[in-house]
């Protein structure tokens, strides 16, 4: 974390240095408050205007559909990022997870909700996982999570077989498309209750003060008496556990689980996690943040489908929106420090 | 005979001005030792000889031409070269290669690097320096002396690569990690370097190193020179005088304090670190030797020592951020062990000097910061049993610390866009309002301006009157005197002299004589 230069220059000439910095960062931090904001009612604005089904009851209740399970993936995932690591196996361990449910559902016939807990399992084993290699065998989360995912893309392909599971249970359909409330799904409902308890664990809990303590200076942290180890292991679990809660949802909202699942989960909830206001090198930001970046990527993705636009071209728009967002929000000062 | 001078130097750094109206000439065939406490503008002289700093006033010249370089590898362009104190070597490039880096397109044939040319040349120059390297090794196989020689090498090779007629050898405190046969060595070859016509400057601490080969000393205190002459003209007492600079002050504040017939607080007994990890392979002894030392109940004891004295070491192995390879501690009777964090719940407060890097985080608030090391649950905690954060309790702490250490900011503002002043004193009260059995401070005003320094001063006694220890290291000769109830000295990672501060009033010269250490033995009183 260290980005000093000499002795000399850091005792003499550092402060106003430091001061400017932090007035960049606050004004960094408005930013990151209401750019995603504006941006997002744009947007809404825009597809609004140029096709009016975007804002039918049906769509908008698609809408949430597709944002739930983001959500509960980026959600875990913001606290990793948070304490300055970051996780490149959520897509993976929610495929695996969707593919372990489906099995367990389809050929084992178990309950649904038995199947919940064997994923929820699985989530931690991951996450476990994970934060060794991170933590004990220190390699840098980058490679040592991009590793583990594709551990575990190979771990799904056995269990599928290479080829789609149907679930044929109406019960397990029902767990993520059923209404309680009318017009919101049940996927979205949990997942934003989801939203609510993390948010306040990220602010008001031991655990999320210490991983925003972690990010923000891990060996301030480590010689404050903090359980960095420990701690972060935690956040690897929770990232790993949320996204198995993902892939089981969307396993459930599909109702079949393929190899291509979780494709593009990866990307859209490291983006929903920046665009949302989290730094990627780590201390500033929030669970509570992340709401607004799945919003903003799940609006772009549906409303350039509603708008006819050619999904070849909206994978270029959905880069170039990413790329302005981390550019508006990014800390350019910890620019050198950061991906790791 | 070619010179490098400098005239009329000055340089700042905003408004901390370290080095005022310097003159300074280091000639061709002669050594010229300069000497100076910490903080003395040595450094600072060096990087602009060497073009990685750059004069604010004043010029620099060579043979009465203006110096006119941009960073040091055109300063080597021009036969300036540096002995840094850790020699600036790419551990996984070869010996050759090493040696000539930067200077490779002397070596180019038809836009190719000529390999055999370079071997053969480093060949030489191991050979002329008798030293046994395979120069296709790579770097790291060998030692910190074998390393510095062929620094040493490089430097007397240079001109002659550069086609200059001389060259410039700057050594920056370069024997500080050595033994003392292999100090002797390094000093024949400074003599070998003046015999080839080369200019030196040497930075050292070590008087005995100073008079043993120096031509002229010169003298630099607070950024002047207070004294520069032939070196018979200098004696130890003389120069410790010059570099202390001040009035040899019998301390007026000293604090006569009842002496509690209580059992120690803290008892160290023999600790001693070896350094094992490859990257110190060249502190070959042992950087904490066999220290012991007791600390009584509301006491303050301060270390000074020089750099690589093993002071902070010593401090870091006690607070448990480092692991002692022999020895051990107790508090208050009990054996002191394990981690940083079982150390911190017997009640050790550690609080590092480098603040922006160990001791706060500056993207945090105010009270974020204060509640760092608290965040557990318990009576001094922030949280509760099954973790919940106890905000306003976080905010009572918070505002009372604000009160108590009189810090200008609010709970909420962040600690980065704070004065140093009040950043040091957010990083003590993290601290102070757990009310630790023994504080460890390193440099606890390091960086801080003269008001909050008293101030900070203040609170440390206050924290002591209520009866925390407190064992704190310092590069500050007067806060060391002013601030300690025992001051210990270390040199060379032993503990050399325990003074009580109380009875008998200190003064700086005795301490500087201290840290360097006598070339004779001889009584100090």
């Amino acid at each position: 974390m260290a980005h000093k230069q000499t002795t000399t220059l850091d005792d003499f000439g550092a402060a106003p240095a430091a001061d400017k910095r932090f007035r960049f960062v606050i004004s960094r931090e408005q930013r990151a408050t209401w750019l995603p904001l504006v941006a997002l009612a744009v947007l809404i604005g825009y597809f609004a205007f140029k096709q009016h089904a975007f804002v039918s009851g049906l769509n908008i209740t698609v809408m949430g559909a597709q944002a739930g399970p983001l959500l509960l993936i980026s959600l875990g995932a913001t606290f990793v990022v948070l304490m300055g690591s970051i996780d490149l196996s959520v897509a993976a361990v929610a495929t695996l997870s969707a593919a372990l449910g489906a099995v367990l559902l389809q050929t084992f016939g178990m309950s649904p909700g038995l199947a919940f807990v064997a994923t929820l399992v699985l989530g931690a084993v991951c996450g476990l996982v994970n934060a060794l290699l991170s933590t004990v065998l220190r390699v840098p989360s980058f490679i040592a999570t991009l590793a583990s995912g594709s551990v575990f893309t190979g771990v799904m392909l056995h269990v599928l077989d290479g080829s789609a599971l149907l679930v044929d249970n109406d019960a397990i359909s029902e767990i993520a498309n059923g209404q309680i409330i009318p017009m919101i799904p049940n996927v979205l409902l949990l997942a934003v209750l989801a939203w609510g308890a993390l948010a306040v664990a990220n602010s008001h809990s031991r655990f999320g003060r210490y991983i925003v303590a972690i990010g923000g200076g891990e060996r301030v942290a480590q010689l404050s008496g903090i359980a960095v180890t420990r701690y972060k292991t935690y956040a690897f679990m929770l990232s790993s556990v949320f996204a198995a809660i993902g892939g089981y949802f969307l396993l459930a909202r599909l109702g079949s689980a393929t190899p291509s699942l979780g494709d593009g989960y990866l990307l859209d909830s490291i983006a929903a996690i920046v665009v949302g206001g989290t730094s990627l090198s780590g201390g500033v930001g929030g669970a509570s943040r992340t709401i607004l970046g799945v919003a903003l990527i799940t609006v772009l993705s549906n409303g350039l489908n509603v708008c006819g636009v050619s999904p070849f071209t909206q994978e270029i728009v959905k880069g170039v929106v990413i790329v302005i967002a981390v550019l508006t929000t990014i800390d350019r000062v910890s620019l050198q420090q950061i991906v790791k | 005979m070619s010179e490098l001078s400098v005239k009329g130097l000055t340089f700042a750094f905003s408004s901390f001005v370290a080095l005022k109206n310097v003159d300074l000439s280091i000639r061709s065939g002669e050594i010229v030792g300069i000497i100076g406490e910490n903080g003395a503008g040595k450094s600072t002289l060096l990087n602009i000889l060497s073009g990685t700093l750059h004069a604010t006033s004043g010029s620099v010249t060579v043979d009465g031409e203006a110096l006119a370089v941009k960073n040091y590898n055109e300063a080597n362009l021009k036969g300036i070269w540096r002995i840094f104190q850790d020699p600036a070597t790419i551990p996984n490039l070869r010996v050759y290669e090493n040696l000539f880096l930067g200077h490779e397109s002397k070596f180019l044939r038809f836009g190719l690097l000529n390999k055999s040319a370079m071997i053969q040349l480093a060949r030489k120059l191991v050979a002329d320096m008798q030293l046994r390297v395979d120069v296709r090794d790579v770097m790291h196989k060998y030692d910190f002396p074998t390393r510095q020689a062929l620094e040493v090498g490089k430097a007397t090779l240079l001109p002659s690569i550069l086609g200059l007629s001389s060259g410039y050898v700057l050594f920056d405190e370069p024997t500080t990690g050595l033994t003392r046969s292999e100090v002797t060595l390094l000093l024949s070859r400074m003599r070998q370097l003046k015999a080839s016509g080369a200019g030196v400057a040497f930075v050292s601490h070590r008087l005995q190193e100073l008079f043993d080969v120096c031509d002229r000393i010169v003298v630099l205190k607070d950024g002047h020179v207070v004294g520069a002459g032939a070196t018979a003209e200098f004696d130890e007492d003389k120069l410790h005088r010059m570099m202390v600079g001040r009035d040899v002050q019998n301390l007026a504040e000293v604090k006569p304090r009842a002496r509690s017939d209580a059992p120690p607080r803290l008892v160290a007994k023999d600790l001693t670190i070896y350094a094992t990890a490859a990257k110190d392979a060249h502190i070959r002894r042992a950087e904490v030797d066999h220290v012991s030392l007791e600390i009584g109940t509301g006491e303050i004891v301060g270390i000074g020592g020089l750099l690589g004295s093993g002071k902070n070491h010593l401090l870091r192995l006690i607070a448990g951020d480092m692991r002692a390879s022999g020895g051990g501690v107790t508090l208050d009777g009990r054996p002191l062990l394990g981690s940083l964090k079982a150390r911190k719940d017997l009640g050790i407060a550690f609080v590092p000097s480098d603040r922006g890097r160990e001791a706060i985080v500056g993207a945090l608030s105010v009270a974020s910061n204060i509640s760092l090391a608290s965040g557990h649950s318990g009576a001094l905690g922030f949280s509760n049993r099954i973790g919940i954060w106890r905000g306003r309790h976080e905010q009572a702490v918070t505002k009372a610390m604000i009160k108590e250490l009189a810090i200008k900011a609010s709970p909420e503002q962040t600690v980065g866009s704070l004065s140093g002043g009040n950043q040091q004193k957010v990083a003590l009260a993290k601290w102070i309002h757990r009310d630790p059995r023994v504080m460890l401070i390193e440099n606890p005003t390091a960086g801080v301006d003269v008001g909050a320094k008293v101030e900070i001063y203040r609170h440390l006694l206050a924290l002591a009157a209520r009866g925390t220890s407190i064992l704190y290291v310092t590069d500050d000769l007067p806060e060391l005197i002013r601030l300690s109830d025992r001051v210990l000295i270390m040199r060379d990672g032993g503990l050399v002299a325990n003074l009580d501060n109380r009875s008998h009033a200190l003064n700086e010269h005795e301490l500087v004589a201290l840290m360097i250490g006598r070339s004779q033995a001889q009584s100090l009183h």
